[in-house]
């Protein structure tokens, strides 16, 4: 175990692999060369048809102990994970390590695969009922997390090496050609598979669209995959996309929402600035205030990173942002615009934030509007664990857009229920304070001391500028001080800084 | 038999019977973070009453937790007197 640079005391070895404690954001310089991947040479025919996932798996030869990865672009809608999974676990093999970009409540029955011996451990976000089992000590390993960029180094550094990957593809080809934006189960970008696709020895596309040679558009090129695989459908559209996302109505959110766009007008906004969007409800407030902001200013923005919603489209086609990023869209409007526009970008998820990479997105942001679980008098944000210390979320692209952004706000509620947000300490530490420049409540906001710039800037503002202290004390005031989380010594998962460092542990919860 | 309160997120609600023994039982969506809390509010607000008590927290702050438990009493005296 060793203290790393946020105070927690973290090991060095994680399921027998060596690891750093996190040092601080682009402090730990990258060593070696990319890995790779199996080379390998197609077998004759114009086809890469494969009648059932059993059949694949043979092909494919995956053994116990292998790595099988897959994306979350299908979100809560996925049957894929669930499909595979099962049939791994029908066909005896065991000891598998799940690598997917994320988990959700759809797939609780991976939950009975942790404890019969088809699955050892899980790297990547759980979102719900497995984060929760895992939390009381149903993996037999430690779950490792990461962020969405973190992911791709880890795949590019060789730290994670996958056997087989399994990509849902809303649209193929005969020949492997895929894409999201097509078909019953469309989800609009694939970019959080490609880097599976280029990395794992094998590959398997999964699609319930099939489409004559060609697939138009291409997000993942034939040359990365093995085998087409179709079934009777991929996933749940109700679970995939979100509907019509509703901007908050709660008073209280919307002033949260006010207050960060006071900070961003007097702190970044100017005619060619970026942003990062969201599909939170505080998120989507912001960019829609941002937008009216712009018109009346008669100033646009060169770029939207997203999460892309029906919010960032209409901007698009309003002329007001010159160009979307899209690593992921959450509605059929965004999934349209993607097929449709041509200044709205897929982007692999490569090119988001890793640090090991000549530069990612977002080191081209100007602002980011992140969320919160909880966020500490040293600016520390968690988005993993609830104030009891269960592990109920992924880190998702938090650390490199707060790492990335000129301006990282964190708007958050003061308190959720009876549940006070800003905490004297969080629970686990997912971004480090370091990175996070204001944090915005409903009472009025708390800028870092070491962004003076801010603090300037905000002199003569309406909004209330704390003390984060201050804030925390009102919190508690309000809430009264909840009792500690009854964990016990025992390391149920990892968090990972994006460069791969040790940022906190997550201990098992006594039931 | 009294009840006070509803079921939505942030409130409590609140049943007291008559009973030959008490008996208080607390339910909380919150209750390894303020589980002790509750059950403090509840004992020092209905200690002298001999009912069964049931109470179902759902985040519920204190002094919304007291009214709750507030209103339950003064409905369960009114209806005794």
């Amino acid at each position: 175990m060793a203290i790393n640079a946020v105070g927690r005391d973290v090991p060095t070895e994680i399921n027998g692999q060596r690891f750093k404690p996190f040092a601080g954001d682009m402090k730990t310089p990258p060593e070696g060369r990319r890995a790779g991947s199996l080379l390998r040479m197609v077998p004759e025919g114009r086809d890469k048809v494969v009648d059932s996932i059993e059949e694949v798996i043979k092909k494919v030869g995956l053994e116990d102990g292998m790595t099988v990865s897959f994306h979350h672009h299908l979100r809560n809608g996925d049957f894929v994970v669930n499909m595979v999974m099962e049939t791994i676990r029908k066909m005896g093999i065991k000891d598998i390590r799940v690598f997917p970009t994320a988990l959700f409540p759809v797939h609780a029955p991976l939950v009975d695969m942790l404890s019969d011996g088809t699955i050892r451990r899980i790297e990547g976000s759980m979102n719900g009922p497995l984060g929760e089992a895992t939390s009381y000590g149903a993996m037999r390993e430690t779950a490792v997390l990461r962020s969405h960029s973190g992911r791709v180094r880890a795949v590019e550094s060789g730290e994670v090496h996958i056997d087989v990957a399994f990509i849902a593809a809303p649209t193929a080809d005969r020949y492997g050609n895929l894409n999201g934006v097509d078909g019953p189960s469309a989800c609009g970008p694939l970019a959080y598979g490609m880097v599976d696709a280029y990395h794992a020895d094998h590959t398997v596309a999964i699609t319930d669209n099939i489409v004559p040679y060609p697939a138009h558009p291409i997000s993942i090129f034939q040359h990365q995959i093995d085998y087409v695989v179709p079934v009777d459908k991929i996933g749940d559209p109700a679970g995939i996309m979100s509907g019509t996302l509703r901007i908050t109505t709660s008073p209280s959110r919307l002033k949260i929402a006010k207050y960060a766009l006071e900070v961003i007008d007097r702190v970044a906004l100017r005619d060619g600035f970026s942003f990062q969007a969201g599909a939170g409800g505080i998120s989507l407030a912001v960019t829609k205030f941002l937008g009216d902001l712009m018109k009346k200013r008669g100033i646009k923005a060169s770029f939207i990173n997203g999460g892309v919603t029906k919010y960032v489209v209409d901007m698009l086609h309003e002329g007001m942002v010159d160009v979307v990023f899209d690593g992921q869209a959450f509605d059929l409007d965004a999934v349209k615009s993607l097929r449709e526009d041509m200044n709205h970008i897929e982007t692999p998820l490569a090119m988001y934030g890793n640090p090991y990479s000549s530069g990612g997105i977002v080191n081209m942001l100007d602002v980011g509007v992140l969320g919160a679980t909880e966020v500490d008098i040293d600016f520390n944000v968690n988005v993993n664990t609830h104030s009891d210390g269960l592990l109920l979320h992924g880190i998702g692209g938090h650390q490199e857009v707060a790492a990335g952004s000129a301006l990282t706000i964190v708007t958050v509620p003061l308190y959720r229920y009876r549940v006070p947000v800003i905490r004297e300490r969080v629970t686990t530490v997912t971004t480090p304070g370091e990175v996070v420049d204001v944090v915005v409540t409903e009472h009025g906001i708390a800028v870092n001391p070491k962004r003076d710039d801010i603090i300037e800037a905000m002199h003569g503002s309406r909004v209330p500028v704390y003390d984060i202290q201050e804030l925390q004390k009102k919190a508690e005031r309000i809430c009264g001080k909840p009792e500690e989380p009854k964990t016990t010594d025992d390391i149920i998962a990892a968090i990972l800084w994006r460069d791969g460092t040790v940022i906190d542990v997550v201990y098992k919860v006594k039931k | 038999m009294v009840e006070a309160g509803t079921h939505e997120k942030g409130d409590a609600w609140v049943l007291i019977e008559p009973s030959e023994r008490r008996e208080v039982i607390v339910k909380s969506k919150l209750e390894r973070l303020y589980g002790n809390a509750i059950r403090e509010t509840i004992e020092s607000m209905t200690s002298n009453i001999k009912a069964k008590i049931v109470v179902e927290d759902y985040g519920a702050l204190d002094w919304v937790l007291r009214a709750r438990v507030e209103s339950a009493l003064r409905k369960y005296r009114g209806e005794q007197q």
